[in-house]
């Protein structure tokens, strides 16, 4: 029974991608670390990319998955001054910073306009999971916490038509990723947060 | 795809997407940037201090002229792992840094004459090994300790095994309030400001990551100063 339902499945996915009802997307993903995530990195990250498909059920919606991939780092020399109590600690060392974040999400999209438009500005949302790994270096010493985390993604964007099938996308996208775990340096609130500003080319496919 | 290819007329953009694919492999190398650390930037000076105590009122010292070794074993007293080669240097660091401070240093402590304040230094040697997997391909990270020559197909060996050891020396600064330690009931001392360094041992530039160290030290605890 579950044979026949994938291969049912696998016929509507191979209808749409031959119906050119379908959109890959690869993006090259810049981000501005926001909230916890700024306080513990606040260099812009130029590093990231995503790969996501979006089948079309009508003219205007898509519905598909995404997996992307986001670097911050930054090296920081600045003291790290600890109040606890009773006792004042001072800690100086060179001080690397990274947080890798993975998101994995389903995703709705709604266009404006038809799908000949060469212009075609879109809102979205990503529903899914951010793998996070955090990972801080001072001196010989390292410390590194990895979560899942429920996230959401609302994205707003433009596809300009550069052919019939291929396009550039533009996009502003703000990844929040809810509380999971202890963050790498123990504290509870462990949400992360940034916003990313992606190009990418999306190719109909027939 | 023949059609498609007619359709989009234009060949560049036929490779636009290969071009576009691999700048983006390029740029991630790894997760993890290698910011070309040296030494000294593996070099880490943690101090505390109590707040309860008014360092302001100490005005005197006295140093014991040693580094001592931690050796985890009584009837050493030298540690395999470390050299006595810098041991001058870092009580005259020390002693410089407690004269510029304003204490004045009693040399020959006597009953009648007690110190505010005894320094003392100890040290203690870590050998850590450290192993890796290594990948499958020499990657830029792996190069070194990657065991094939590099002109052989990389996919072919099996994932690498390698160890590398390397030493880890600590430094303990302990601050030893005098007349608080003799009064104290737990007859515990009571050292109300510490420093402790750390750092990669015989890794170079020993003499003055030490001595700037040392400075740091005293530098990020401005409340030792004599009032």
């Amino acid at each position: 029974m579950k044979i026949k339902y994938l291969i049912i499945a696998l016929m509507f996915l191979s209808v749409n991608i031959f119906a050119q009802n379908f959109l890959g997307v690869l993006s090259y993903n810049t981000a501005l670390p926001m909230g916890t995530t700024g306080d513990y990195i606040s260099d812009f990250s130029w590093k990231g990319f995503s790969f996501e498909g979006r089948s079309f059920t009508n003219r205007n919606w898509s519905f598909g998955g995404t997996f992307g991939w986001n670097i911050f780092d930054q090296k920081i020399t600045d003291l790290i001054e600890i109040d606890e109590g009773d006792k004042g600690t001072t800690v100086k060392g060179t001080q690397l910073r990274y947080v890798n974040s993975f998101p994995i999400m389903a995703t709705g999209h709604y266009y404006m306009g038809k799908r000949k438009d060469s212009f075609r500005p879109f809102f979205g949302l990503g529903i899914g999971t951010y793998y996070i790994i955090q990972r801080f270096d001072i001196g010989v010493f390292r410390r590194e916490v990895s979560n899942w985390h429920f996230g959401l993604a609302p994205e707003a964007g433009i596809l300009l038509a550069l052919s019939r099938t291929t396009s550039l996308m533009f996009s502003v996208k703000y990844n929040y990723a809810f509380s999971a775990g202890v963050a790498v340096d123990g504290s509870t609130d462990n949400s992360q947060s940034y916003l990313g500003f992606n190009i990418g080319l999306a190719f109909a496919g027939y | 795809m023949k059609t498609d290819f007619k359709r989009n007329g234009k060949i560049w953009q036929r490779y636009l997407p290969v071009l576009f694919l691999f700048a983006l492999m390029l740029s991630f190398t790894s997760c993890y940037t290698d910011y070309g650390l040296t030494a000294a930037d593996y070099d880490v000076v943690v101090t505390q201090y109590d707040k309860n105590t008014d360092f302001g009122a100490f005005k005197t010292f006295t140093m014991i002229d040693s580094v001592f070794h931690i050796t985890g074993d009584t009837t050493e007293s030298d540690s395999d792992l470390l050299t006595r080669k810098y041991d001058k240097l870092i009580l005259s660091t020390i002693r410089e840094n407690m004269i510029k401070y304003g204490y004045t240093e009693i040399k020959n402590p006597t009953d009648q004459n007690k110190p505010d304040v005894v320094i003392t230094v100890q040290a203690l040697g870590t050998q850590v090994d450290q192993y890796y997997s290594g990948g499958w391909y020499p990657w830029y990270g792996w190069y070194p300790w990657w065991g094939g020559y590099p002109g052989y197909y990389p996919g072919y060996y099996p994932p690498y095994m390698g160890k590398s050891t390397y030493y880890v020396g600590t430094l303990f600064i302990d601050y030893f309030d005098v007349a608080a330690s003799l009064s104290n009931p737990d007859n515990a001392y009571v050292i109300p400001w510490y420093a402790t360094i750390n750092g990669l041992l015989e890794s170079g530039q020993s003499e003055t990551r030490l001595t700037g160290t040392i400075d740091q030290a005293f530098e990020q605890s401005p409340y030792l100063k004599v009032k």
